[in-house]
């Protein structure tokens, strides 16, 4: 996998390209510990371009919902596919982030 | 139709690269629609992450075979592993419905995706090998 990291206001955005496996997992990891340790506390997890997700990325994406509710901050993932979706939906992760259909709506929740 | 093809493996999880394109090889060739192929990748990475990294006794060295079969109808992976007994069809299902995020556990939720993904998810004890078929339905 792939993460191309941008800004818009104050708000950071990464995108990530790829496949989130057992492997490509650690280092989504680093870039999430790199990211709350810079002190970020609005986030976007844009999944424009990422093909799936399996069970070691959800560990991830968790411990990234934890850290930033814990320092008060909010966390929007958008434009997922249906596949994605369907990892989340079957995890029971949809009611407990906060999800959009684009990034404009997820800029907007900030 | 039926067309078949065997891959065998190491219990290394850096091994699992290998499986990702082997997987990606057969299907886009068979025509298999990215849905499907994605679905099957997300299966193979829950299956063989966990037989690598809890099936063995440390230092262990094993042999996984991955067997992709395609037939009109549906496309069948076979895993075959000579690592512990195990049957990941009959793991306990994860709590997934707690909302309060500070209770919520990983552990057991890959092969729960595997079990509602699939069309088949099929275990047996066989010569000493974990045999363990999925399968995905066009």
């Amino acid at each position: 996998m792939e993460i191309k990291e941008g800004r818009i206001q104050n708000i950071t955005v990464l995108n990530l390209i790829g496949k989130i496996d057992v492997n490509s997992s650690k280092f989504f990891q680093e870039k999430f510990t790199e990211v709350m340790n810079r002190g970020d506390k609005h986030v976007i997890l844009n999944c424009a371009e990422l093909s799936y997700v399996s069970s070691s990325g959800l560990r991830v994406f968790l411990m990234f919902l934890k850290s930033i509710n814990k320092v008060g901050g909010k966390l929007v993932i958008c434009s997922m596919s249906d596949i994605i979706f369907e990892v989340f939906e079957i995890s029971g992760f949809v009611p407990i982030f906060t999800i959009t259909d684009n990034i404009d709506k997820a800029v907007a929740n900030f | 139709m039926r067309i078949s093809k065997t891959l065998e493996i190491e219990n290394d999880i850096n091994q699992l690269e290998k499986v990702v394109f082997f997987v990606e090889d057969f299907t886009s060739q068979n025509g298999i629609e990215q849905k499907i192929i994605n679905q099957l990748l997300i299966a193979a990475d829950e299956l063989l992450s966990n037989t690598i990294n809890y099936g063995y006794p440390k230092g262990m060295k094993g042999r996984i075979s991955i067997e992709l079969i395609v037939t009109d109808k549906e496309i069948t992976i076979v895993f075959t592993d000579d690592a512990i007994e195990f049957d990941p069809t009959k793991a306990a299902t994860p709590k997934v419905s707690d909302t309060d995020i500070m209770n919520r556990q990983i552990g057991g939720l890959g092969i729960y995706i595997v079990k509602k993904m699939m069309d088949r998810f099929d275990y047996m004890r066989k010569n000493k090998h974990n045999v363990i078929t999925i399968t995905k339905k066009f």
